[in-house]
């Protein structure tokens, strides 16, 4: 046990909202090795490297580094420690220098001067010490995803971190940088540096690191020696369905096809390519899943079908009609309801009342204007129902949204995008983060809707609602179709995972079946 | 028209042009110089009108009831650093949005200085019944001889050396020491900065401190060299002048000294329009448009690197943008 | 009697309020409170007959038909250009440059007054406030197209405008169209371009009528009619209002063409009611009221005639203050300035805040719990 340079014992962390992120987990991470964590979206592994890294503080447990407890209150705790994180969102300033960057917050000086010399040799000592290829003169902005990813651990080097936490540090990297990253975590490895390195990707916990631990719903699920486990285990001992929350429904009567993709192309806003060569349809009266880590393409699929898309090439069709080039109001005129995954950003306004909000996508139709004016009286008549029917629970109509708990908000807002026009609905975690009540609630409503003939597209990081809901499934990895089922009903979250974090992939022609019109 | 580029030469060949140009540029420089700190903070200083005033106004009282002239600068640059920690407090601790605090404080500081006026000295619009005297000049001995040259920068306020001199000054600390650089990276990325232990607002309320001394030393020039005395909204929008000079300079030192000298060169050619024979209110909008039009061309430079930057895949959005 | 029923259902009423508006009263009314109590202070160190300068500082309205008048004069141009500001922060279009659109629209309506229709009974002073805010409009248009077009920053290139527009406006006033016998104005403008005096023996002019209709339709636009409540979304959450299908950019410009026209209004109004013939020499600060009432008023232009006469009422208490007992009139400037900080201070008072809150959550639990047992009873 001495050798552990960093311990937690049963950490407990509940987040003001009442959401247990971590619950009871033990982790240990030895000198000199490069430990994984795995778990699915959700788990619970970034608020524990939160707490490691200072920026969140457990409710209970303790944190042990080097043999005694130590009570990190901030970042600058944790550094102090010799605690280190690359957090996925780069944290530098564009128009600084590499050197300036490197030694923000610990600044070389000579008098009053920041000593530009000895801060351009302090980062030059621990690239040539580490062997990092970095030029301490160039400025941020004019850098590479790669390179900027070297700062931000030379940023830690700097500031004698012996543990770095590299959260999914691959996500943003091409497979040269990736290789060359590897390669730079290894040598760390060799002097002493412990490295946790969290990650969905199978293979590169495999090629990589020494030890995993798995953590699923905020628990530990075990550590284990990286060389003892195939990919086939960890992703097993990932994936679960806890509770079995099947929602009753009949078996689907698809009518005719609503959307379709055909050979869909994406890129994202920097021209790389995000989503390759996908085919698939939603028919009217049927719910079609996608399943896959986040980041594997669902969002610009999302994006692109919702007006809010990028460059591509294939079709993209809505009742024939192709999508690419509508306006977003052109779209919800055709019968696009659209359940965004960030609710606060785009699902809501929340100074605004509960009334404006569910009524906002509906202003120009004829029953809520009177001449020039809206008609107040139509308008309150229909939210009060909606309101009533969606169980929203509370104060009146008129309360602004942002006062209302997480999974009333979401009421708010499925409620505005289900009474609409419903030919096709898109639903990007619908339930995310919302309690089990208003979560049960929403997912009838969707079979409802189903049943009433609405084309449902549901993506989700959450598995039991994907099976529960699904006709048919789909799997993205790497942003193509990975796997397709026919039947949802008959698939295993184990199957999923598999294809999920590329273990398994079908062939081209079994993933075709996915395009019916 | 010959007769028109005859009296234009005849300005441009005039070394007491080039000398109102300086001193005119002056009161600007420095207000633009403390816009543009506090905006590498990522703090807009709206309140420069405000602080220019108030200092402008306690300058001249300080300098009549001491006695002594240096007694009122200091009382200027005391007030302009209250003011400055003013805006501070309540942009940063109190979280009110920061145009609406210099909306306020510009509202405060042309009241206050007007209320007090009438106070202290029972003056309605301007301070001629106080003998509170002008900074000193300074004359060069050797430089004053020369042709030309030494008209135009011999007998300039002792506060004019300062503010060119504060150029440099705010250069050299905004680039090359431990506090601009923290400045710059608040201004930039808060989230970075506080990231690796930067105060995030104590660092703004450092560079609101420095934006409110050089409002004050602006505001002293003022009623302190400019004119001898305070008059009631003396300012005349040079805080506002001021933070579009800083935009267009994109907040650095040296390209306030070139916007401010633009302000200043109009300024100065529209008090000789008269003798030009062209409307003199149409050279005074001139710097203004000229901001306008920089201001575009600015961000027209902008979005063309960032176009470039985003090679290859034009990422046209669909929807309106 | 009636009066206790009153008060029952005033308390009713608070009682049902949320804890966030409480809060927001209570902050209104210490922000209130220490502008009047910086007020007080400086009077009363200040002057010799505290007494008499206050008396008329809180009261000066009712103290003669003159005040009284002035107060409702300077109501108008508070409200009008309140709204306007109104109409555009509720599209979070942080435009001020109504100053410049205020003092060019004013310069239209005199010169129309003047040279256009000077003469036409009822239809001179109609006349001269469209073409106010006509070029109000334009003069708006170009910041706003510019913001849209080239992404140029609003709050300096509405600053700059405002200059740009006073010194065009003083061109034409000194070097085209100045009165050949004076040096400082125009001709005077025509007998019928006037607005008629409501009430004789005041100096309340049309002018309160167009800025009623303009409160309220502002009022109506922002919360009743479908562009208003997408100007709302749009300064609300614009990404939000483009997934609901709106034009962002669109309404986004809207709210500033309507703030432009409504500020060139003002000035027409400000020229055809109080003044004879054009003579402003700098902008008339009108515009910049208008940020402060819109900052009382939250934005809601249903609030904007409180303000304006909470505002107009200490204006005058001020004006004959300075008059009467010697203390200058920018006092009143220092108190509106202290009440904006503390009006908009997100943090302010945010610890009583907390308590509310706390306390509500309380109340809130006990009574259903009481209302639990009774269920079980």
């Amino acid at each position: 046990m001495d050798e552990d340079f960093l311990r937690l014992e049963h950490i407990t962390k509940v987040y003001d909202n009442g959401i247990m992120a971590n619950d009871d987990v033990n982790f240990s991470a030895r000198k000199g090795e490069i430990h994984a964590i795995c778990g699915e979206n959700g788990a619970g592994k970034s608020t524990l490297m939160k707490q490691i890294y200072g920026v969140e503080q457990p409710n209970e447990g303790r944190i042990i580094v080097r043999g005694s407890e130590v009570k990190l209150s901030s970042p600058q705790v944790a550094i102090s420690h010799g605690i280190g994180m690359v957090f996925q969102h780069f944290m530098l300033v564009p128009s600084l220098t590499v050197a300036e960057n490197v030694t923000l917050g610990i600044e070389p000086r000579a008098g009053l001067r920041f000593d530009a010399g000895r801060a351009m040799a302090m980062t030059r000592e621990v690239c040539e010490k580490y062997g990092f290829d970095v030029d301490p003169t160039a400025r941020i902005k004019d850098l590479t995803v790669g390179v900027k990813q070297k700062v931000e651990i030379l940023k830690a080097l700097v500031r004698g971190a012996e543990i770095l936490i590299l959260d999914e540090p691959t996500a943003v990297l091409t497979p040269q940088e990736t290789d060359e990253l590897f390669a730079q975590l290894r040598s760390l490895r060799e002097s002493g540096h412990t490295i946790i390195f969290i990650s969905h990707k199978l293979g590169e916990v495999k090629s990589l690191c020494d030890r995993l631990t798995v953590i699923r719903r905020g628990h530990t699920v075990g550590t284990y020696d990286v060389r003892g486990v195939s990919e086939a285990d960890i992703s097993r001992l990932m994936v679960g369905v806890d509770v079995d929350s099947r929602i009753p429904k009949a078996p689907s009567r698809p009518g005719e096809a609503v959307l379709a993709a055909k050979s869909l192309v994406l890129f994202d806003r920097d021209g790389k390519r995000v989503v390759n060569d996908v085919s698939f349809s939603v028919r009217a009266g049927e719910i079609v899943g996608i399943a896959g880590v986040e980041g594997n393409g669902q969002a610009p699929i999302v994006d692109a079908i919702t007006g809010f898309g990028s460059s591509g090439s294939g079709s993209l069709t809505m009742l024939g009609e192709e999508l690419c080039g509508k306006s977003v109001r052109e779209l919800r005129d055709r019968g696009l309801a659209y359940i965004p995954e960030d609710r606060m950003a785009l699902g809501i306004a929340a100074n605004l009342s509960i009334k404006e909000n569910m009524i906002a996508d509906k202003l120009g139709l004829a029953r809520y204007n009177k001449g020039p004016l809206l008609d107040a009286e139509a308008i309150s008549e229909d939210t009060n129902a909606w309101i009533e029917g969606f169980s929203v629970l509370c104060d009146g109509p008129e309360q602004s949204v942002g006062m209302l708990s997480g999974g009333n908000i979401q009421k708010v807002v499925v409620a505005r995008e289900l009474t609409g026009k419903t030919n096709l609905i898109v639903c990007d975690q619908p339930t995310r983060g919302i309690d089990v009540g208003a979560s049960d609630s929403i997912r009838r409503r969707l079979v409802q809707m189903r049943d009433d003939g609405s084309a449902i597209l549901l993506v989700s990081a959450d598995l039991s609602e994907l099976l529960s809901l699904s006709d048919r499934l789909l799997v993205v990895f790497d942003g193509e179709v990975s796997a397709y089922f026919s039947d949802a009903g008959e698939v295993t979250e184990e199957e999923l995972g598999y294809y999920m974090l590329g273990v398994r992939k079908m062939s081209d022609e079994e993933v075709g079946g996915a395009y019916i019109v | 028209m010959s007769q028109f580029l005859l009296a234009l030469g005849g300005i441009f060949s005039n070394p007491s042009f080039y000398f109102t140009v300086l001193s005119t540029t002056v009161p600007i420089l420095l207000a633009t110089l403390g816009c543009a700190i506090a905006e590498s903070a990522g703090s807009t200083n709206m309140g420069m009108e405000g602080i220019m005033l108030m200092s402008a106004f306690a300058g001249v009282i300080g300098s009549a009831y001491t006695g002594v002239i240096w007694a009122g600068l200091l009382c200027a640059f005391a007030v302009g650093v209250v003011m400055g920690l003013m805006v501070a407090y309540f942009a940063l601790y109190l979280k009110v949005d920061i145009i609406l605090v210099g909306i306020a404080v510009n509202l405060i500081g042309s009241g206050l200085s007007a209320f007090l006026m009438y106070v202290l000295t029972g003056d309605r619009s301007a301070t001629t019944s106080l003998q509170s005297g002008t900074l000193p000049t300074i004359v060069l001995p050797g430089v004053e001889s020369i042709p030309f040259l030494g008209a135009v920068v011999s007998n300039q306020s002792v506060l004019a050396w300062v503010a060119y001199l504060m150029v440099p000054v705010l250069a050299f600390l905004l680039n090359k020491t431990t506090l601009g650089l923290r400045i710059r990276s608040v201004g930039e990325q808060p989230d970075a900065a506080a990231s690796v232990g930067v105060g995030v607002n104590r660092t703004k309320t450092v560079a609101l401190l420095i934006s409110g001394l050089l409002g004050g030393l602006a505001g002293a020039y003022l009623s302190m060299s400019y004119l001898p005395y305070f008059t009631k909204g003396m300012s005349g929008g040079r805080g506002f002048t001021a933070l579009a000079a800083t935009a267009m300079a994109h907040n650095t030192p040296v390209g306030s000294l070139g916007t401010s000298l633009l302000f200043g060169f109009f300024y100065a050619l529209s008090t000789y329009a008269s003798s030009l024979g062209i409307p003199d209110q149409l050279v005074a909008a001139l710097p203004y448009l000229a901001t306008l039009v920089g201001l575009v061309a600015f961000s027209i430079g902008v979005q063309r690197k960032e176009r470039a930057r985003s090679c290859g895949v034009a990422a046209d959005s669909v929807a309106l943008p | 009697m009636s009066s206790e029923k009153a008060c029952a259902r005033l308390l009713r009423h608070l009682r049902s309020l949320s804890v966030q508006s409480k809060h927001e009263m209570l902050r209104m009314a210490v922000a209130i409170a220490i502008g009047l109590a910086v007020a007080v202070i400086l009077v009363v160190l200040t002057t010799e007959d505290a007494g008499q300068a206050l008396a008329y500082f809180v009261a000066a309205p009712f103290m003669g038909t003159a005040y009284f008048s002035h107060m409702v004069e300077v109501i108008i141009p508070l409200v009008m250009t309140g709204s306007a500001v109104c109409v555009m922060f509720s599209a979070n279009q942080f435009n001020l440059g109504l100053e410049g659109t205020i003092y060019l629209g004013g310069l239209a309506a005199a010169l129309a007054g003047v040279y256009l229709v000077p003469d036409l009974p009822v239809l001179s002073p109609v006349v001269c406030i469209l073409l106010g805010g006509l070029v109000g409009f334009f003069v708006m248009a170009i910041p706003a197209l510019l913001q849209y077009k080239f992404k140029a920053n609003i709050v300096v290139s509405t600053l700059m405008m405002n200059y740009v527009c006073l010194y065009v406006g003083l061109f034409f006033l000194f070097r085209v169209f100045k009165d050949p016998a004076s040096s400082q104005h125009t001709l005077p403008i025509g007998p019928c371009a006037h607005l008629p005096v409501l009430f004789a023996g005041t100096r309340i002019h049309a002018g309160l009528l167009l800025a009623a209709a303009v409160v309220a339709a502002s009022y109506l636009l922002l919360y009743k009619t479908r562009m208003g409540a997408g100007l709302r979304m749009v300064g609300q959450n614009p990404k939000f209002a483009q997934c609901m299908g709106l034009g962002v950019s669109g309404l986004a410009l809207a709210s500033q063409f309507i703030g432009g026209a409504i500020g060139g209004m003002t000035g027409a109004v400000q020229m055809l009611g109080l003044y004879d013939r054009f003579q402003w020499t700098s902008l008339m600060g009108w515009g910049w009221d208008g940020v402060t009432m819109a900052i009382f008023a939250r934005n809601n232009p249903k609030y904007l005639p409180l303000a304006a006469i909470f505002l107009a009422y200490f204006r005058t208490g001020a004006w004959v203050m300075s008059f009467k007992a010697g203390v200058q009139i920018d006092l009143v400037s220092v108190f509106e300035g202290v009440m904006v900080l503390f009006l908009m201070a997100e943090k302010f008072l945010s610890g009583t805040y907390r308590k509310m809150v706390f306390a509500d959550a309380d109340r809130k639990r006990q009574e259903r719990m009481s209302k639990g047992e009774e269920a079980v009873a």
